[in-house]
């Protein structure tokens, strides 16, 4: 299976930057994000974690480390970590780490309600 | 009789300063941008509150982006125009946004705030996770009411609306959040 790198642009919109590899299950996501066509940009992203728990089926590791993100863009880490708990649910390993800079209590927040609302473990992570 | 328009006074207003940033016209993504940064720049020591300030913006920007009742056309482009502006006081920031909506969605956004303005803090961010759990298709796709809420939630201030008629169509909707000055 393929890796998937999207490199971050910051322009008019900004592009986090997307690490995701198949060898080692290693994930990232980081940055900013806030774009032109949330979904057009998500969808692939949610495709590969898919295709990843479907035909790899090794640990995955997903690593949030996000500055600043729209509403929007947080409707996709939504799906992400949904989709991270199906693959827990049925036997997958999976481990998530959310960083925060350490005075931002609402991206701190908005994992927390994943943690509460999905009931998946994550690490909150202040630096 | 209708009072005449100072050009001296709107400038004198303008160059107060208790406001920060006015902005009224096309709110296209690249003034949205301009704005933002101009608004960074702005609230530089304050970050804390300043980044509140940022993103609240940003959202209710997105907010007449994509949803105001009013539009205008340049070449081949539509943009929808609206009205922020970011004014302070000694203790808050307070951004104001404004648009003309369809008079159908008044009872709507009118429930929505007084909805929003009357849970705690862990009710709301219950209402934003369920929110986004069951919209996956509906016309607010884009995340327009999750967008209020998360506006209610950055500040942890009650949010005020109103609505002014303006004809049998439409009307002006206007929303206003203070932001707590954390530097003073």
């Amino acid at each position: 299976m393929e890796n998937l790198e999207i490199e971050g642009v910051k322009s008019t919109y900004f592009t986090p930057h997307v690490k995701l590899n198949a060898q080692t299950g290693e994930c990232s996501i980081t940055g900013e994000s806030y774009l032109e066509d949330t979904w057009d940009f998500y969808r692939p992203i949610l495709n590969w974690i898919n295709q990843y728990c479907e035909e790899v089926k090794d640990p995955i590791k997903f690593t949030f480390n996000l500055t600043y993100y729209n509403t929007s863009s947080s409707k996709c880490f939504l799906d992400i970590v949904k989709l991270l708990k199906e693959y827990q649910d049925k036997g997958g390993e999976v481990e998530i780490n959310w960083y925060h800079p350490e005075d931002d209590e609402d991206i701190m927040e908005e994992a927390e309600d994943y943690k509460n609302f999905i009931g998946i473990d994550i690490n909150i992570i202040s630096y | 009789m209708a009072k005449k328009f100072s050009f001296f006074h709107h400038y004198l207003n303008l160059n107060n300063h208790d406001i920060i940033v006015s902005y009224k016209g096309p709110m296209s993504d690249v003034i949205i941008h301009e704005i933002s940064k101009d608004i960074q720049n702005k609230v530089i020591e304050d970050p804390k509150a300043g980044k509140k300030v940022y993103s609240i913006f940003m959202e209710l920007a997105q907010n007449i982006f994509f949803y105001s009742g009013e539009v205008t056309q340049f070449g081949d482009k539509a943009y929808r125009i609206g009205s922020i502006v970011l004014s302070q006081d000694e203790t808050n920031y307070t951004l104001t946004a404004g648009n003309i909506v369809d008079k159908k969605w008044v009872p709507v956004l009118w429930d929505r705030c007084e909805l929003i303005n009357s849970l705690d803090r862990a009710a709301l961010r219950k209402l934003k996770f369920e929110a986004r759990d069951d919209n996956d298709k509906s016309e607010n796709s884009k995340g327009a009411g999750i967008g209020l809420i998360q506006v209610a939630l950055t500040s942890a201030q009650p949010i005020s609306v109103e609505f002014r008629d303006i004809d049998d169509q439409t009307s002006f909707f206007a929303l206003s959040v203070n932001i707590v000055k954390q530097k003073q």
